[in-house]
C-alpha cells in the first residue's frame, strides 16, 4: 500500500475530559502573556483597596448601572474585534485550500494533456506548482527561503531568484511554458484556455493572502479597544471594593483576563500565516501540494523523493 | 422524503431522550464535579468558615456579557462549518447529476457511459470514507483490475479517481469523440468534484483556533468557581441544582459546538453523507445505465 493521505495529521489531539483543556497552560503562549497583565491589574486593585479603606477615603461609589452600560459597549467592541480577526483567519484558510484544490486540478489536467514520455514538461509543471506554494508561504512570513525551492535541473530558478515577486514570476514562467505548448500544438485551444484559469487562481490566492497579511484591523479600533479595556479595569475596583474587600482582586483579575485575552487572541489570529499554535497549517498544505502535483504528474522532483509511478 | 431529519413526533418526547444525548455524556463528569464543588463550598461557608464573600450581581452581568460573546462565537463558527459542509454535499450532488446528463448526451457508447457512471459514484463514496477513517473498498465499483490497483496504490483516492477521469476525457477528445466546448464543460465538472473534496477536507481539519477553545473553557471554569458564592447564602443546598443546570447550559453549548464542527461522521448530529452518496449513485445510474 502507498502511504495514504493522513487527514488526522493536521488535527490537535482532542482532550479526553471536557475540562482538561483548562489546565493546558503551556500550549497557549498568548494566554500566558495575558496572565501577567491580569496579575498587574490584581495588584492595582489591592493598592486601590488599601488606599481607599485605610488612607484616602475618597468614597467614589459608581452605581452598578455604569457597569452595565460600559460592559455592553465593551461587549460589542469585543464582538467586532473577534469576528473581524476570525474572519481573516478563516478567509486565509479558504485561500490556502483553494490553492491546494487548484494545484490538484492543474496537475491532473497537465497529466492528461502531456505525453507519458514527456518527462521534462511533467517535471517542470510539478516543480513549479510546488515552488509556487513554498514561495507564497515564506513570502507571507519573513521573505522567500530559496533553499526550500526545488530545482529539477540546474539554472531552472536563476530567473526566479532575480525577481521582485517570486510567486508572480513562477506564474509568468508557467504561462510562457503553456503558450509554448499551445504553439507547438501539444495542447489544443480549449485546453490552453482552461489552463489560464489555473494561473489566474494562483495569482488570486496570492493576492488574497497578501491582503489578509497586510491589512490588520484599522489602528484606531485596535487602540480604542485597548484603551477601553484599560479604563474599564481602572474604574471597576471602585464598584466592588465596598462589597468584596480583598476578594475584588480575584474577581477583577478574572474579568480582566477574559477581556484582555480576547483582544490578544484577536491580534494573534488576524495574521494567520505565521507558525505558532493558532496559525493555519500552511506548512502541511504546501507539503501536500507538492505531493499532489508530483503524484498526479507521476514524476519525482526531489532526488530522494519516493513516489509510486503507475505502470500502464 | 429521503432527507427528512430526525424530528421527534411530540415536543415533550425530547425530554425522555435527555439521558441518551451525547452532550450530556461528554460533560456529565464535570457537571457532577460542579455540583460537588457547590455542595462542599456550601457546607464550608454556611457551617464552618463564614467567609461572607457575597459578589454583587453586577459581577455576573459583566462576566455573563463576555461569556455570552464567547459562546455565540463558538456556536456560530461551529455551525458555519456544519452548514458549509451541507452546502458542499448538495453541490457535489448537483455536479454529479450535471456531469452525468452531459456524458449521456455527448457519448453513444454504453461501455463508456458505464465507466463514467461508476467513476462518478465511486468519487462520492471515496470522498465519504476519506473524510472518515479510510476507504471502504466494498463500496467502490470495480472498473477493471488495473484501475482498482491504481486506486489502491494511490495516496489520495478521490483525487486519483478524478485523475483517471481526466485522462479518459482527454483520450476521448483526442479520438474525436468529444468536441472543444464539450471537454471544457466536462473538465469543469471534474474540477468542481476535486474542489469539493478539498473544501470538505478544510472543514474536517480546521476546528476553531486552539487558544479560543482553551479561553472559553477556562472562562466557564472560573465562572463556575465564582458562581456558587452568588447563591449559597440564600439558597443553601438548592444552589447545587441551580449551579449544575447553569453549568449544563454553558458547557453543553461548547460540547455541541465541538461535536458539530466536524460534520462528516456518523453521529446523530452529523450530515446525511451516506444518503447523499446513495442519491448520487442512484441519479447517475438512472441517467447513464439504461
Amino acid at each position: 500500500m502507498a502511504d495514504h493521505f493522513d487527514i488526522h495529521a493536521m488535527e490537535d489531539k482532542k482532550p479526553s475530559m471536557w475540562f482538561s483543556v483548562v489546565f493546558d497552560y503551556f500550549r497557549t503562549p498568548t494566554l500566558r502573556k495575558t496572565t501577567f497583565s491580569a496579575l498587574l491589574v490584581g495588584v492595582y486593585v489591592l493598592i486601590i483597596n488599601y488606599l481607599e479603606k485605610f488612607v484616602v477615603h475618597v468614597d467614589f461609589h459608581p452605581p452598578s448601572t455604569i457597569f452595565y452600560i460600559l460592559g455592553s459597549v465593551l461587549g460589542w467592541l469585543l464582538v467586532f474585534r473577534t469576528y473581524t480577526a476570525y474572519d481573516r483567519w478563516w478567509k486565509g484558510r479558504i485561500a490556502i485550500s483553494y490553492l491546494s484544490n487548484n494545484a490538484k486540478n492543474f496537475s491532473s489536467k497537465m497529466n492528461a494533456y502531456l505525453d507519458k514520455s514527456d518527462i521534462e514538461n511533467r517535471k517542470f509543471f510539478a516543480n513549479m506548482i510546488a515552488n509556487h506554494a513554498y514561495a507564497m508561504k515564506e513570502m507571507l512570513r519573513h521573505g522567500i527561503k530559496y533553499s526550500e525551492l526545488i530545482e529539477t535541473k540546474p539554472g531552472e530558478l536563476s530567473e526566479i531568484k532575480k525577481t521582485y515577486h517570486v510567486p508572480n514570476e513562477i506564474a509568468a514562467q508557467l504561462m510562457i511554458r503553456l503558450t509554448l505548448l499551445y504553439k507547438t500544438k501539444i495542447i489544443s485551444y480549449p485546453q490552453y484556455l482552461e489552463a489560464h484559469t489555473y494561473i489566474d487562481t494562483m495569482n488570486l490566492v496570492v493576492a488574497d493572502c497578501e491582503r489578509i497579511h497586510s491589512s490588520p484591523i484599522p489602528f484606531a479600533y485596535r487602540i480604542h479597544l485597548k484603551k477601553y479595556v484599560l479604563l474599564f479595569a481602572i474604574i471597576m475596583p471602585y464598584g466592588f471594593i465596598d462589597y468584596l474587600d480583598y476578594w475584588s482582586t480575584l474577581v477583577i483579575a478574572v474579568i480582566f483576563y477574559a477581556m484582555y485575552g480576547l483582544d490578544l487572541l484577536a491580534e494573534e489570529i488576524e495574521d494567520p500565516f505565521g507558525d505558532d499554535e493558532n496559525d493555519l497549517p500552511i506548512d502541511y498544505v504546501c507539503a501536500s501540494i507538492e505531493k499532489y502535483s508530483t503524484t498526479n504528474l507521476q514524476v519525482s522532483i526531489r532526488p530522494s523523493h519516493k513516489i509510486h509511478a503507475h505502470e500502464h | 422524503m429521503a432527507f427528512s431529519g430526525k424530528r421527534p413526533p411530540l415536543w415533550y418526547s425530547i425530554i425522555f431522550d435527555f439521558l441518551g444525548t451525547k452532550t450530556l455524556r461528554i460533560i456529565s463528569f464535570s457537571m457532577l464535579g460542579a455540583g460537588l464543588y457547590t455542595g462542599v463550598l456550601d457546607y464550608l461557608e454556611n457551617y464552618v468558615l463564614h467567609v461572607d464573600f457575597k459578589p454583587p450581581t453586577t459581577i455576573f452581568t459583566i462576566m455573563g456579557t463576555v461569556l455570552g460573546l464567547l459562546l455565540v462565537f463558538r456556536t456560530n463558527t461551529a455551525y458555519d462549518r456544519w452548514w458549509s459542509g451541507r452546502i458542499l454535499l448538495s453541490d457535489l450532488t448537483a455536479n454529479a447529476r450535471s456531469f452525468a446528463i452531459k456524458i449521456n448526451a455527448y457519448l453513444d457508447n454504453n461501455d463508456l457511459k458505464l465507466f463514467f457512471a461508476k467513476m462518478i459514484s465511486n468519487h462520492a463514496y471515496a470522498m465519504k470514507e476519506h473524510l472518515r477513517e479510510g476507504i471502504k473498498w466494498d463500496e467502490i465499483d470495480e472498473i477493471d483490475p488495473d484501475t482498482t490497483h491504481r486506486l489502491k496504490e494511490s495516496y489520495h483516492v478521490p483525487n486519483e479517481i478524478i485523475n483517471i477521469v481526466n485522462e479518459k476525457i482527454t483520450e476521448l477528445y483526442r479520438k474525436g469523440l468529444l468536441t472543444d466546448p464539450q471537454i471544457i464543460e466536462l473538465n469543469r465538472h471534474a474540477d468542481i468534484a476535486t474542489s469539493i473534496v478539498g473544501s470538505c477536507e478544510r472543514i474536517r481539519t480546521t476546528p476553531m483556533p486552539f487558544s479560543y477553545r482553551v479561553h472559553l473553557r477556562k472562562y466557564i471554569f472560573f465562572f463556575t468557581l465564582i458562581m456558587p458564592f452568588g447563591f449559597i447564602h440564600e439558597l443553601n443546598y438548592w444552589s447545587i441544582v441551580l449551579v449544575m443546570i447553569i453549568y449544563y447550559a454553558l458547557a453543553g453549548l461548547d460540547a455541541i459546538g465541538e461535536e458539530i464542527e466536524d460534520p462528516f461522521g456518523q453521529d446523530e448530529n452529523d450530515l446525511p453523507v451516506d444518503k447523499v452518496c446513495r442519491t448520487i449513485k442512484n441519479s447517475v445510474e438512472a441517467v447513464l445505465i439504461r
